[in-house]
């Protein structure tokens, strides 16, 4: 279950901090339409801290600390049961699964999970870090810059505005 | 894999080769602000205390943008390039809008009392989504539309318990969070609050 390989792949090049400034347009003051709709409400039974949707519109949340599937055609919900899932926050990825954050000890580790719901798989990378869980997560399908690759040769993101 | 600490580093996770980068901030208080922090140039936007920041992972050039009042919520970075954030003050909050081209925020105040949450949306039609806090009453989902002329914010109120009043009992507050669309642009939510938080709810606006 567990991968515990993993390398750092350090940041490339040096900080730029360009501080900037910025105008503030002038506010417009809008009105207030009051609309109906329409709510369903589902009860999951224990506290939900996070909600994210997988590709096919199943609702995971994030409920007593553990992930909960919701089928909303069905009102089907399965709840799993994860050892490292205890930040209440979750991110479903492209593929349908599930990423959460935990620290785990002794000695307290930091770790990012991921829950495949079709296998019940669950992989844990160690961060190398400790401390507190981190509160915000989100994913993307991209592959990391190559380790020891040139650094750039300077230059800004943009140029700095007084 | 993306996730930031209540700190100052940002993490990136690549799964199929086990890699970890790590970015340790000049900037403190650091969260991935929303569910879609990346702009069309590949940078990441985060919250910080003091604003909004956007960090470039292949060049780890950061740039941040400091807020001249309030708290900045959210960043949402929309397709265009623009980012979109709540501002929350002590009177009336705002929706904002930052171009990071030309360093220009637009506010479009929200109505007296409301009280926006941190979670920003873009949809595909360029109308822009929020939660508010109920406090002791009922929270909303808020719209705006800021093409409109004048623009215009639309508001859908959500029960605090199992039916709708004006004010929640004693303790009660919907405080919804989450705001994700579905593919049939339905919104989903969670709630914050007792009794509430044992629930969430699909909203059809």
């Amino acid at each position: 279950m567990w991968k515990e390989m993993y390398k750092l792949c350090m940041p490339r090049g040096g900080w730029l901090v360009v501080a900037l400034a910025f105008v503030v347009a002038a506010g417009v003051a809008t009105p207030l339409v009051a609309q109906a709709a329409t709510v369903k409400v589902w009860n999951l039974g224990a506290r939900v801290t996070d909600l994210g949707l997988g590709p096919s519109d199943e609702v995971w949340t994030m409920t007593g600390g553990a992930p909960r599937r919701l089928i909303p055609a069905t009102n089907e919900v399965t709840t799993y049961s994860h050892p490292l899932a205890g930040t209440g926050v979750l991110a479903v990825d492209g593929a349908g699964k599930v990423w959460s954050p935990d620290s785990f000890s002794p000695p307290t580790t930091y770790v990012m999970s991921r829950l495949d719901p079709t296998t019940l798989e669950v992989t844990s990378w160690p961060t190398g870090d400790t401390g507190a869980a981190p509160p915000s997560l989100s994913t993307r399908r991209e592959t990391c810059g190559s380790p020891g690759a040139p650094q750039p040769s300077g230059g800004s993101t943009r140029p700095p505005t007084p | 894999m993306w996730f930031a600490r209540s700190t100052t580093a940002l993490w990136r996770l690549h799964p199929a080769t086990n890699t970890i980068t790590k970015w340790t901030l000049p900037i403190s208080s650091v969260s991935i602000g929303s569910r879609q922090p990346f702009d069309p140039s590949g940078r990441v936007w985060l919250k910080y205390s003091g604003g909004v920041a956007a960090l470039n992972p292949s060049t780890s050039y950061l740039t941040y943008w400091a807020a001249p009042s309030g708290t900045w919520q959210g960043p949402f970075a929309h397709t265009d390039g623009n980012v979109w954030f709540a501002v929350q003050y002590s009177g009336v909050d705002s929706i904002a809008r930052l171009n990071p081209s030309t360093n220009q925020v637009t506010e479009w105040p929200c109505r007296a009392g409301c009280d926006v949450l941190g979670t920003v949306r873009v949809d595909s039609s360029d109308k822009v989504w929020f939660t508010e806090d109920g406090g002791t009453f009922i929270g909303y989902v808020g719209k705006l539309d800021p093409a409109a002329s004048p623009p215009q914010f639309t508001e859908w109120p959500l029960p605090c318990s199992d039916v709708y009043t004006t004010a929640c009992g004693l303790g009660e507050d919907s405080d919804p969070r989450g705001l994700v669309f579905d593919t049939n642009g339905d919104i989903w939510l969670y709630f914050a609050d007792t009794p509430t938080y044992y629930r969430v709810a699909r909203l059809t606006p």
